[in-house]
C-alpha cells in the first residue's frame, strides 16, 4: 500500500518534473504535430514532396538565425539585430558578385561576423545593456543596408547567376541549402556542449556572479555568443540573396521576430541558462510550417505578423517563472 | 592629540571626495543643457539658413511629435522597463483614426469622438500590455516589441493595404494653424509636457517612480502596489503613443501604418540623451524635453547640411550608444544583461 503510494509520488514529481523544465518543448511538439495534421486536411498539398522541399527551403535561413540568437539567450541577453544584419549582408552580397566573384561569399560571412563582434564588445566592455546596443546596431545596419542599395531592391546581372547555381541544389526532397544550415548547426552545438566557452554561456545565463568568481571568462564568452549570432545572421543574409537572386535591404527585418519566437518555443528561456541548440529546430520547424501553411491555405500575410507577435507572447508566458515573488523583471 | 589630528585630516578628505563626487554629478546633470547650446551655436556656423524664423518653426514642428512619444516613454524608463511598442501602436492609432474621421474610404464621419475612442482603444492595449508584463513575469521590451508586432498587423489589416486619405477639415486645420507663431501640434506637445510635468512633480504617482526605478524591493516592502503603478505607467505610454499617432495621421493625411516607422527610436535617443538613466531612477520629463530638442536639432541640422535621410536614423543609433556608455560607466560592478 505504502510502496504503491509510493510509486504514485514517483510518478507524480516525475511529471512535475517534466513540467517545469520541458513544458515549452514538448507543447511544441504537439502542437507542430496538430499544425501539420490541421494543415494537411485543409489542404492535402502541404504533406506533397514538392511543399515538403518548400518548408525546408524556408527553414534554412531562420534555422541559422534561430540557433546563433540562442546563443545570446542562453546568457540573458538578447540580439535585435540580426534581421538587420541578415538584410545587410543579403545587399552586401549583391553589390560584391559582380565585382569579386565567388571571394564574396567568404566577405559576406566576415561582415556578419564582425557585426556580431561590434554588439558583443558594445556589450561588455562598454556596459551597454545588449537589447539597447543590439536595437542602435539593428537602427544602424538598417540604415546602411538602404544607402548602398539605393532605398530599392537589387537584382543579381545573369552573369554571376552561375554562382548562385549550389542554391538550387537538392539530394530528393532535401534542399542543400539545409543541409548547409544543419551542418552550421552542428557546428554551434558543438561549440555549446564540447568547448569551454560554449559551457560558459549557460553558466552566465544562471549565475553571472558565480560564473565570475569560479574564473569563466565572461567577456569572452558573451562576445562570442555575440559573434555566433552574427555569423548566423550573414549566412542568412547570404541564403536570402541567393533563393531570391536579388539583395532586398528590408528582407531580414520579420526575421528577427521570428527567430527569437522560435527560440523561445524550444524551450530557451529569456532570463537565460536554460536550452538547447538542437532543440531549437523544433521551434524552427514550427514556426515554417505555421507560416508555410497560411500560406498554403491562402491567409492574408497580414495576420502572419499578429500570429507571429501572439506566439512570442503566448511562449514567453508558458516559459516565465511566475512563482517567484521576489523575482524583479524590468 | 595626534589621533585628534588624524581624525580631522580624515574628515577633510572625506569632504573633499564627497565635494568632487557632488560636482562631478552637477557636471553630468547639466551636460545635456551644455551640448544643447553648443549644438546650436555649431549649428549656426556651418549649416545655412539655421538661425532664422522660419527654421525655428520647423524645429517646433518637427519637435511636436517626438516630444509626445518621449514623455510616455520618460515614465516607462524611469521605472527601468521600456516600450518598444510605439512602432505597431502609433501606425495602428494612425490607421484607425483615419478610417473613423471623414475620408475618402468610406462613410464614418466621427469627427472627434472617432479620436477619442481610438486613444481611449490604444490606452487599453497599453494597460493590456502593462498586465502581461506586470502579471506574466515577462520582460516589458520583449512584451511590447511582440505587441508593436501585433497592432502593426491590425493596423494594415484595417485599411486592407489601400490607405485611406483624409477629409476631415478640423485635421487641415490642426496641421497648418498656428497660434503666436507656434504650431498647434507644438502646442499640444507642450501641453502633454506640462500634464508629465504636473505628474511626476507633484503627485505620489511620479514619487513612486524614481522609488521604483531606484529600488524595487525597498518600495515593495513599503507596502506600496507596484504592479498597478505600473500598469499605470504603461497606459500613460501608450495614451501618449496614441496621441503621437493621431498626430502622425493629421500631418501626413493618410492611414498609413507607417506613421509609426521610426518614432519610437528618436524617442528613445531623446529620453536617453537628456539624461534619463536607462537602469532606472534618474532623470525626467525637463531632461526628456532637452533631449527632445537635442535630437531635433541634430536631425534638422543634418537636412539642412543635405545629408542623407537614411543616415539620420544610424547618427541616433551612434548617438544613444554614446549616452548610454557615458552615463554608466561609473557602476563598473554591476551586471548587466
Amino acid at each position: 500500500m505504502s510502496n504503491n503510494k509510493r510509486n504514485l509520488k514517483g510518478v507524480k514529481t516525475l511529471f512535475t518534473k517534466i513540467n517545469k523544465n520541458d513544458i515549452s518543448t514538448i507543447l511544441t511538439v504537439v502542437s507542430l504535430i496538430l499544425i501539420v495534421i490541421i494543415f494537411t486536411s485543409i489542404n492535402p498539398r502541404f504533406l506533397s514532396l514538392y511543399n515538403i522541399k518548400n518548408i525546408l527551403l524556408d527553414c534554412a535561413p531562420l534555422l541559422l538565425m534561430t540557433i546563433g540568437v540562442s546563443c545570446v539567450l542562453f546568457l540573458g541577453s538578447i540580439d535585435l539585430s540580426n534581421g538587420a544584419v541578415a538584410s545587410c549582408s543579403a545587399v552586401m552580397l549583391t553589390i560584391m558578385l559582380p565585382k569579386f566573384g565567388a571571394v564574396s561569399f567568404v566577405y559576406v560571412f566576415f561582415y556578419g561576423a564582425i557585426a556580431g563582434l561590434i554588439n558583443g564588445v558594445l556589450h561588455t566592455k562598454l556596459k551597454v545593456p545588449s537589447f539597447i546596443a543590439t536595437l542602435c546596431t539593428q537602427s544602424i545596419w538598417q540604415s546602411i543596408a538602404l544607402l548602398i542599395a539605393g532605398g530599392q531592391p537589387l537584382s543579381m546581372t545573369p552573369d554571376v547567376w552561375p554562382l548562385l547555381k549550389w542554391g538550387k541544389f537538392s539530394i530528393g526532397p532535401i534542399p542543400f541549402m539545409f543541409i548547409i544550415s544543419i551542418i552550421f548547426m552542428g557546428i554551434f552545438a558543438v561549440i555549446q556542449f564540447k568547448t569551454p566557452t560554449g559551457r560558459t554561456f549557460l553558466a552566465i545565463g544562471c549565475n553571472e556572479r558565480a560564473a565570475r568568481l569560479i574564473g569563466l571568462k565572461i567577456s569572452f564568452s558573451k562576445i562570442t555568443a555575440f559573434t555566433l549570432s552574427g555569423i548566423g545572421a550573414g549566412v542568412a543574409g547570404i541564403f536570402f540573396a541567393v533563393k531570391l537572386k536579388s539583395g532586398i535591404p528590408t528582407v531580414g527585418e520579420q526575421y528577427n521576430l521570428m527567430s527569437i519566437a522560435a527560440a523561445v518555443l524550444s524551450g530557451v528561456l529569456l532570463t537565460g541558462g536554460k536550452g538547447n541548440i538542437l532543440l531549437t529546430f523544433v521551434g524552427v520547424a514550427l514556426i515554417t510550417a505555421i507560416q508555410n501553411g497560411m500560406n498554403v491555405i491562402a491567409v492574408d500575410g497580414f495576420w502572419q505578423k499578429i500570429v507571429f507577435g501572439l506566439i512570442v507572447v503566448v511562449a514567453i508566458y508558458i516559459n516565465s517563472d511566475r512563482k517567484n515573488f521576489k523575482l524583479i523583471v524590468k | 592629540m595626534n589621533t585628534q589630528n588624524g581624525k580631522s585630516q580624515i574628515a577633510l578628505e572625506f569632504s573633499q571626495e564627497m565635494e568632487r563626487i557632488n560636482r562631478k554629478t552637477r557636471l553630468i546633470n547639466t551636460m545635456p543643457l551644455i551640448i544643447l547650446f553648443v549644438l546650436v551655436f555649431i549649428m549656426s556656423v556651418v549649416a545655412e539658413g539655421f538661425f532664422s524664423l522660419y527654421n525655428f518653426q520647423t524645429i517646433l514642428s518637427q519637435l511636436s511629435i517626438m516630444l509626445v512619444m518621449s514623455m510616455g516613454l520618460t515614465f516607462v524608463i524611469l521605472i527601468g522597463s521600456i516600450d518598444l511598442s510605439g512602432e505597431g501602436l502609433g501606425g495602428f492609432a494612425g490607421a484607425v483614426t483615419s478610417l473613423l474621421v471623414l475620408n475618402g474610404k468610406n462613410t464614418n464621419n466621427f469627427g472627434i469622438w472617432g479620436i477619442l475612442f481610438v486613444i481611449v482603444a490604444v490606452t487599453l492595449i497599453g494597460i493590456l500590455s502593462g498586465v502581461i508584463h506586470v502579471k506574466g513575469k515577462m520582460p516589458s521590451f520583449m512584451v511590447t516589441y511582440s505587441i508593436s508586432s501585433i497592432m502593426a498587423g491590425f493596423a494594415v489589416l484595417s485599411y486592407k493595404g489601400q490607405p485611406a486619405m483624409i477629409k476631415y477639415p478640423f485635421f487641415t486645420q490642426l496641421s497648418q494653424g498656428t497660434f503666436i507663431g507656434i504650431p498647434i501640434l507644438t502646442w499640444i506637445s507642450i501641453i502633454v509636457f506640462c500634464i508629465a510635468y504636473i505628474l511626476q512633480t507633484r503627485t505620489k504617482f511620479g514619487t513612486y517612480l524614481f522609488a521604483i526605478g531606484d529600488n524595487e524591493n525597498i518600495v515593495r516592502n513599503t507596502g506600496i502596489n507596484i504592479d498597478l503603478v505600473k500598469v499605470k505607467v504603461f497606459a500613460w505610454s501608450a495614451f501618449c503613443i496614441g496621441l503621437a499617432g493621431v498626430m502622425g495621421a493629421v500631418r501626413i493625411g493618410r492611414g498609413v501604418v507607417d506613421i509609426g516607422v521610426g518614432i519610437v527610436f528618436p524617442a528613445i535617443t531623446a529620453v536617453v540623451v537628456g539624461g534619463t538613466s536607462l537602469s532606472g531612477g534618474k532623470g525626467g520629463v525637463v531632461n526628456s524635453l532637452i533631449g527632445a530638442l537635442i535630437v531635433t536639432i541634430i536631425n534638422n541640422g543634418l537636412i539642412l547640411l543635405g545629408v542623407s535621410t537614411y543616415i539620420q536614423a544610424a547618427v541616433q543609433g551612434i548617438i544613444i550608444i554614446a549616452a548610454v556608455a557615458l552615463s554608466v560607466e561609473h557602476d563598473r560592478k554591476g551586471i548587466c544583461k
